[in-house]
């Protein structure tokens, strides 16, 4: 049985299965390899994914929802229509679709996959990945890093040694990871990111320029206008820099503005960004102790790196031109889809080995008596870019006398203070009584190669051993709320596969409807009506020809490609 | 144990050896099947590596002369320190300075400096790139004239933009409304010219210096309390200019006092982003908590009838001594009652508000009352969870319920185990959490 690789991204989502002739990605019910990350329910309740979804956002922004993978192992919920939805929960709904497109694709039931996590992705992020693939059926075997599965695609795509810059801008988070390549070895040496930069947060950027400039509140426009914004930004994004550009027609309001998206508008705006980014990068060189000089080839990945700013940024700090052979929309689910091989010790891949580090130092909190009111000192067990799978233990002691119990905090960051840092969560274990400092217990930190954690602890005087799962996570859920999270998710049924064609169409073409007006209006609405009506002839010669011909007809409308 | 043994080679200099016997022995113990191992390889391997790579260094440096190690950081920082001690001219000179004697001093430098074997990573990054820019242009400076004209034009450009946002950045420090406002700042982030590394390196530098310099007389000014560049802003800045990823650098610009006035702040300072920020769609966004889940205990005990009692009379008491004899009071005063009436009426508050508070504290987070508190009781739902106010509600209103039988009931609690007439009624039970976590430890220990 296949194990497919999903890149679970903020924007798309990808999925690919390796097969005897390298890795294929898998179409979706639509024909297509990317899969908005986008889930909305239409007004029947039923479910929808993806690209039918994203052009629903405009008409149906509150039962449809976009870029939650950014809320990923918080607390935060989504209501769609009546429903309430976790980040875990709408993630899985995409995992179910891309398993369902799956397992079309290869006529077998699919249980397990390999799902790629950004590098810079915490512990609670992790879990709730995880989480969310036992959510939508599917037995994730590994997580996986995603500039690392971009590195394993490239690394078996150009069978060259050395030391590879992999940098990994999505839609919403910012990875860099630094490995080395030599007799099938992929070594990582350091990873570093920023988990609130990507591609949405230059449109965001962008729309907040415009609105500062023009003097107008967010507040002020109706979540419609908001949404159709937003695409015209998304969409003038892609255009900065071609020639021939076209003012945007901009309704804000109750006004209409003529906007003039000019690349040194555009660089101003990304300026900020982009710097945010290079910081990162030097991180990781210095963790690597690899200067620019010693780094063989710089690989750009993720949608957003099509931007030429950060092209030309990235090029100025290396000194060279970045590769990018591979579609770097696809690269991560392909490395996912290999690992995916790996796990299951496809033959072809026998003399290949991969190692990781944890991004991150992970430690706990020790009594700070120097300034309480700070709260607690961290005291770092793993620190960041150590090799995993790894396992470390620090030995910590009461800090007053007859204490009873010992609390151990996990924390996760770079601060000092443990106030600063993420709060992972948190186990007691009773000591016996005694002056302060007598008793002492010896912390197990583990980190296994999917960058999750587990903590042991051993109270040295009796040698009793606690090993506990850490409790009070954000966003995790006990066995009870399991069940009744996957009896809501079962709920929730799919259109019938050979609909979504019909149902995109449509969606679009009420998109389109929306953002136009007068005569155009009218042609688009009577369009849609025509193809109603040989839908509801349900002559399937009919209606393909009838699909053909209102694409064509939407396509004049915007010749923009949404994903 | 020695590293060499473990990858399975004699000791040698060539790190591509220990590179091919670390991959050998790798694909033996692979780090899923074997952590352990895998760890004991890998720090091998290091170990390995890091002595084949130096000796193999020495014997570089024994045949050839010692590879000059290029460190532009000196001079960068010579010219920064100008702009220090100097006025604005000097900061202006600092720029329009011809790179080739940048270039020259550069090197200058380096010969007087000692060699040093490990190189700054750190700074390496940003100015690693600037040497390779001042070499280029320096070729190019040869090149032709109208390129050099060019170039003054361009550099012409940067040292007026660099002195304009300097100028904006005095007039907002002079502000001390705004002056922590971040929004106020972000001109400094969308100033042209910040993604070279150079002018991001000297604006950098200056507007630490201001900062820095603001934030320390802020501090001087004893007892009388003066704005000062708050974290939200530096941390801003930081983003721009990159500050803390390179301490070391500001730390040689600036005396420690300086350099600390800041890094201390940044040190406490992390960013906190919105996540909801970029999400789009939606009804509506709410933040669920989660749900503190009470430790799991696998054994539990069920509160006494003598012990519950107990609780319960100290629990009335002190609603009685606290409020009920204020109450009495009250109504003597207010209503002319005598004393005896009055104690009867104030009896009758203080019971009512005792339901409300036993509820109340029965179903907060505290699961308890101070009596029950006093013998480690506490009140949980049938799952041993956290009684919802409703569930409480109820469980109050059952408890009245069976106040008439009272004459029997007493009676009948005494044979039910602990889980008393109004518990069963209203599904609810009072466990002793003491004893029960006790057990449960000294069973899991």
């Amino acid at each position: 049985m296949a194990i497919i690789g999903i890149d679970l991204g903020t924007t798309n989502s990808a999925c690919g299965v390796l097969q005897e002739d390298g890795v294929t990605l898998v179409p979706n019910r639509l024909g297509e390899l990317l899969t908005p990350s986008v889930v909305g329910l239409d007004d029947a309740g039923e479910l929808i994914v993806g690209r039918t979804a994203k052009e629903r956002l405009i008409n149906h922004s509150d039962r449809t929802v976009a870029a939650f993978k950014r809320l990923m192992g918080t607390d935060h919920k989504v209501k769609l229509g009546r429903q309430l939805f976790s980040a875990t929960e709408l993630s899985a709904l995409v995992l179910r679709a891309l398993k369902e497109d799956a397992e079309a694709f290869l006529g077998e039931e699919i249980t397990e996959a390999v799902i790629s996590v950004p590098a810079y992705f915490n512990d609670n992020q992790r879990h709730a990945t995880k989480l969310a693939g036992e959510l939508a059926g599917l037995k994730v075997e590994r997580l996986i890093n995603e500039p690392t599965a971009a590195a394993v695609a490239y690394g078996l795509h150009e069978k060259r040694e050395g030391n590879f810059l992999i940098l990994d801008l999505g839609g919403g988070t910012f990875d860099v990871s630094i490995l080395e390549f030599f007799d099938g070895i992929m070594e990582v040496h350091a990873s570093a990111g920023d988990n609130f930069l990507g591609g949405e947060d230059f449109v965001e950027a962008m729309i907040d320029s415009v609105l500062n400039e023009l003097n107008i509140e967010k507040s002020s426009l109706s979540p419609r206008q908001q949404q159709n914004l937003y695409m015209q930004m998304e969409s003038a994004k892609r255009r900065i820099g071609q020639p021939g550009a076209q003012p945007l027609e901009l309704e804000l309001g109750k006004e209409k503005v003529q906007w003039v998206a000019s690349s040194e508008w555009f660089e101003k705006v990304a300026t900020p960004l982009l710097l945010r980014a290079k910081r990162p990068i030097e991180r990781a060189m210095r963790d690597a102790d690899m200067p620019p000089q010693t780094i063989d080839e710089v690989v750009l990945v993720g949608g957003s790196t099509r931007m030429g700013l950060f092209r030309s940024m990235v090029g100025r700090m290396f000194g060279r031109l970045p590769s990018c052979h591979l579609d770097p929309d696809t690269v991560v689910a392909i490395g996912a889809a290999i690992q995916g091989g790996l796990k299951s010790r496809n033959a072809a891949l026998d003399d290949i080995v991969l190692t990781d580090v944890c991004p991150y130092t992970l430690g706990t909190g020790i009594v700070n008596e120097d300034s309480p009111d700070q709260g607690d000192y961290f005291l770092p067990i793993i620190d960041r870019n150590t090799v995993v799978p790894v396992s470390i233990v620090r030995q910590v002691c009461t800090a007053s006398d007859n204490q009873t119990e010992l609390r151990i905090d996990v924390y996760q960051g770079e601060n000092r203070l443990v106030k600063k840092n993420v709060y992972l969560g948190e186990l007691s274990v009773p000591v016996p009584k005694g002056p302060r400092g007598q008793e002492a217990v010896d912390i197990r930190y583990s980190y296994d190669m999917n960058g999750l954690l587990e903590v042991d602890v051993k109270v040295i005087s009796n040698g009793k051993t606690y090993n506990k799962l850490i409790e009070f996570t954000p966003g995790a859920l006990n066995e009870k709320e399991k069940t009744a999270a996957l009896e809501k998710l079962a709920a929730l049924k799919f259109h019938p596969r050979e609909d979504e064609v019909n149902r995109a169409l449509v969606a679009r073409g009420e998109r389109l409807y929306e953002s136009c007006l007068g005569p155009q209006r009218d042609a688009i609405s009577r369009a849609l009506g025509e193809f109603d009506r040989i839908l509801n002839g349900q002559n399937q010669t009919e209606i393909k020809k009838a699909q053909a011909s209102l694409q064509e007809f939407l396509d004049r409308f915007d010749g923009e490609d949404w994903i | 144990m020695n590293p060499w043994v473990i990858l399975g080679i004699e000791p040698c200099d060539d790190p591509r050896a220990v590179k091919r016997a670390y991959a050998v022995k790798l694909k033996q113990n692979r780090p899923d099947d074997n952590p352990e191992a895998f760890q004991q390889l890998h720090s091998a391997y290091k170990q390995a590596l890091k002595v084949a790579q130096t000796r193999a260094r020495s014997r570089q440096t024994g045949e050839a002369p010692p590879e000059s190690v290029v460190r532009p950081e000196p001079a960068v920082a010579e010219v920064a320190l100008e702009t220090v001690e100097a006025a604005d001219a000097i900061e202006a000179a600092v720029i329009s300075e011809p790179r080739a004697a940048v270039a020259t001093e550069a090197t200058s430098l380096q010969s007087n400096s000692e060699p040093a074997p490990e190189a700054e990573v750190g700074e390496a990054a940003a100015q690693a790139q600037s040497v390779e820019l001042i070499a280029n242009t320096c070729e190019e400076d040869t090149e032709a004239d109208k390129e050099q004209a060019a170039e003054d034009a361009a550099r012409q450009l940067r040292i007026d933009e660099y002195r304009r946002v300097l100028e904006v950045v005095d007039e907002v420090l002079r502000d001390p409304l705004t002056i922590n406002r971040e929004d106020r700042w972000h001109f400094l982030g969308t100033s042209p010219y910040m993604l070279e590394d150079e002018y991001n390196w000297n604006l950098g530098l200056a507007v630490f210096e201001r900062f820095a310099r603001f934030n320390q007389k802020a501090a001087n000014r004893k007892g009388k309390y003066r704005t000062h560049v708050t974290e939200n802003v530096l941390a801003y800045c930081d983003q721009l200019f990159g500050w803390s990823g390179n301490p070391r650098a500001y730390y040689q610009q600036f005396d420690e006092d300086l350099a600390d006035t800041l890094f201390d702040a940044l040190q406490l300072d992390s960013e906190e982003r919105d996540p909801t920020s970029a999400i789009r769609g939606g009804s509506k966004l709410i933040r669920q908590k989660t749900k503190v889940v009470a430790e799991q205990l696998n054994y539990y005990f069920f509160g006494s009838v003598l012990g519950r009692s107990v609780a319960v009379i100290l629990d009335i008491l002190l609603v009685h001594l606290t409020i009920g004899v204020f109450a009495t009071a009250i109504i003597m005063k207010v209503s002319g009652l005598s004393e005896s009436d009055a104690g009867l009426y104030g009896a009758l508050v203080s019971t009512g508000l005792y339901l409300i508070a036993t509820w109340l504290a029965e179903c907060s987070e505290w699961q308890t009352t101070p009596g029950k508190w006093l013998l480690g009781y506490r009140v949980t739902d049938k799952n041993f969870g956290r009684v919802g106010y409703w569930h409480g509600l109820w469980r109050s209103f059952s408890f009245l319920l069976t106040i008439p039988t009272y004459k029997i009931g007493w009676f009948i609690n005494c044979f039910l185990g602990g889980n008393l007439m109004h518990d069963r009624l209203s599904r609810t039970h009072v466990i002793n959490y003491r004893k029960s976590r006790e057990e449960h430890l000294r069973r899991q220990g």
